[in-house]
């Protein structure tokens, strides 16, 4: 089969998408894509049935499935989840009520952007798990240090795309806005604010990946009531490996969600602009 | 506050106002964190001071302490690093160039992405044990998701014009893949490539923070663990510097590739 011819379809594939006469050759994609992940699966199971895989380190497909049922049932599963997601969901809020006023004051305010600037730039290279035996020290093990942790991974990226935000608004824009004599107060409402937008979603974007990491690394590293990290560093250090499997299984679920969500979030928001060129 | 987004115009030799504001942003804080922590405001134990905090590097680097855990931690990155190159590029170069591998080990490859890479740590200890291969492996697997996602998409980016082009002046395949596909796909893999050092720099640190005996991430928890926030500070900047000069060596090396190019964007 020759590599070229591939390329170039797979290229013809991805703009016409759609349209029936690829219909065959999406169907034979389909068929493909699956077959790794069903190899894999397969694969698993079969080694484990037969003996050729060790069970206890690796488990089984069943064997994880199993698991969840049982965790689903004791309810143990829900109230895991539920610690990680009010301890995500808190320190996002944080994140973001914080980082936007601070990102928009950043971009709009030339000599408070040079203040701050150099702390931004430190921190926001600063790896924010290595953070976490401070913030053990600081606020104790369990929900605050963890909740810190999410704020911390979550606020450089929306800081910093906010200010980049504001900084690169249209100047005609803001020359005509002044000429047709807008106040401070109107053109950031209506020109810079609207024209922040795409920035901040794609530093939400960021900042929930890496406050996603932050909650489970702080879970594993020094929880006292549960989540689901916390449930990965104990499974792990019991060889409970499906319960390990469950609890990485719905961390990728939720993170494949919010991350879908903040896309869809954003699509919205840039649905009254007109098409930029790509 | 006047037009903000204009630039003013650049004035050759004249401190900039940007300069001037950070540097004394920065010396300000210095010293109120130095009279904060001398004043005895805030326990001392839990927030250090500037001056504890070059002392302990002087003592931590006279002692060769800070040296040997960077090795361990360096070696650890750098085998892990190394592995996901020599074996991640050509089977990334195989996904993208024949379409079916690609269809294959997409969705292999995403839903690996998907998953926290350090959250597939404990099973990496179970596997190999806490030591060094454990870190090898869990930097060997971010790195190798990275430079996957990034060698893939460059070679299917690749222009239809060229490839036609070259077809026309009768390019084998061979010809066709070492000077049309794999030149366009350079500046993607280079990126990937940082972006990789990045991720796998916090995974050798958080792996070692989790379960290890020596590292710079050990370092970070072992002087949590014993209230010693100067030594905890040194080793976090030992970690930044590195990750910033990594990042700007592979960002030098992304623009010299970069520079045949006539500019696109």
């Amino acid at each position: 089969m020759s590599g070229s011819a591939d390329i170039t379809e797979t290229r013809a594939a991805a703009q016409h998408v759609g349209s029936p006469v690829r219909l065959g050759r999406s169907l034979e994609q389909i068929l493909w894509s699956s077959c790794g992940i069903v190899a894999v699966v397969v694969l698993w199971q079969v080694g484990a049935v037969t003996g050729f895989l060790p069970t206890r380190y690796t488990s089984s497909p069943t064997a994880v499935l199993a698991a969840a049922a049982r965790l689903l049932a004791s309810g143990e599963l829900i109230h895991d989840t539920s610690v990680t997601l009010f301890e995500f969901s808190v320190g996002m809020a944080a994140a973001v009520g914080v980082g936007i006023p601070i990102g928009l004051a950043a971009g709009w305010y030339r000599r408070f952007q040079y203040a701050v600037e150099p702390y931004l730039a430190a921190l926001y290279a600063t790896p924010s798990l290595a953070l976490l035996p401070l913030l053990v020290l600081w606020f104790g093990i369990g929900i605050r240090s963890t909740t810190v942790l999410v704020i911390i991974s979550a606020f450089f990226p929306i800081v910093i795309n906010v200010m980049q935000g504001v900084k690169t608004v249209d100047v005609a824009l803001l020359r005509m806005a002044r000429s047709f004599g807008a106040g401070q107060g109107r053109v950031f409402r209506e020109i810079v604010l609207p024209a922040t937008v795409p920035f901040l979603a794609s530093g939400l974007q960021l900042g929930v990946a890496r406050g996603l990491i932050g909650v489970i690394v702080g879970e594993m590293y020094a929880a006292s009531n549960g989540g689901l990290g916390y449930m990965i560093a104990v499974s792990g250090s019991t060889l409970a490996v499906d319960q390990m499997f469950v609890a990485v299984v719905i961390i990728t679920a939720i993170g494949i969600l919010l991350l879908g969500a903040t896309r869809m979030l954003e699509r919205r928001l840039q649905h009254w602009k007109p098409r930029a060129l790509e | 506050m006047s037009d903000s987004a204009v630039q003013p115009p650049f004035r050759p030799f004249r401190i900039s106002e940007r300069a001037t504001i950070g540097t004394i942003s920065v010396v300000l804080g210095v010293v109120a964190w130095e009279t904060v922590a001398r004043a005895g405001l805030v326990s001392p134990i839990l927030l250090s001071s500037p001056s504890a905090i070059a002392a302990a590097f002087g003592q931590l680097l006279a002692t060769g302490e800070l040296e040997k855990h960077l090795l361990v931690s360096g070696r650890e990155f750098a085998v892990g690093l190394l592995l996901s190159i020599v074996i991640g590029l050509p089977i990334s170069v195989l996904a993208g160039w024949n379409t079916r591998a690609g269809w294959f080990l997409q969705p292999l490859v995403s839903a690996l992405y998907a998953v926290p890479t350090v959250a597939l740590f404990p099973l990496v200890i179970i596997f190999l044990g806490i030591g060094f291969w454990d870190k090898v492996l869990l930097v060997f697997i971010s790195g190798f998701l990275q430079i996957f996602i990034a060698t893939t998409t460059g070679i299917r980016a690749t222009d239809r014009r060229w490839v036609r082009l070259a077809r026309s002046f009768n390019a084998g395949q061979t010809k066709l893949f070492w000077s049309v596909v794999l030149p366009g796909a350079v500046p993607y893999l280079l990126l990937g490539l940082r972006l990789a050092v990045g991720r796998c720099v916090v995974n050798v640190v958080v792996a070692e923070m989790l379960a290890s005996e020596a590292g710079v991430g050990y370092m970070i928890a072992f002087y949590g663990n014993t209230f010693k926030v100067a030594e905890v500070f040194v080793a976090l900047i030992s970690v930044v510097v590195t990750g910033v000069v990594l990042n700007q060596l592979l960002l030098m090396v992304e623009q010299h590739f970069g520079r045949w190019r006539p500019t696109v964007r």
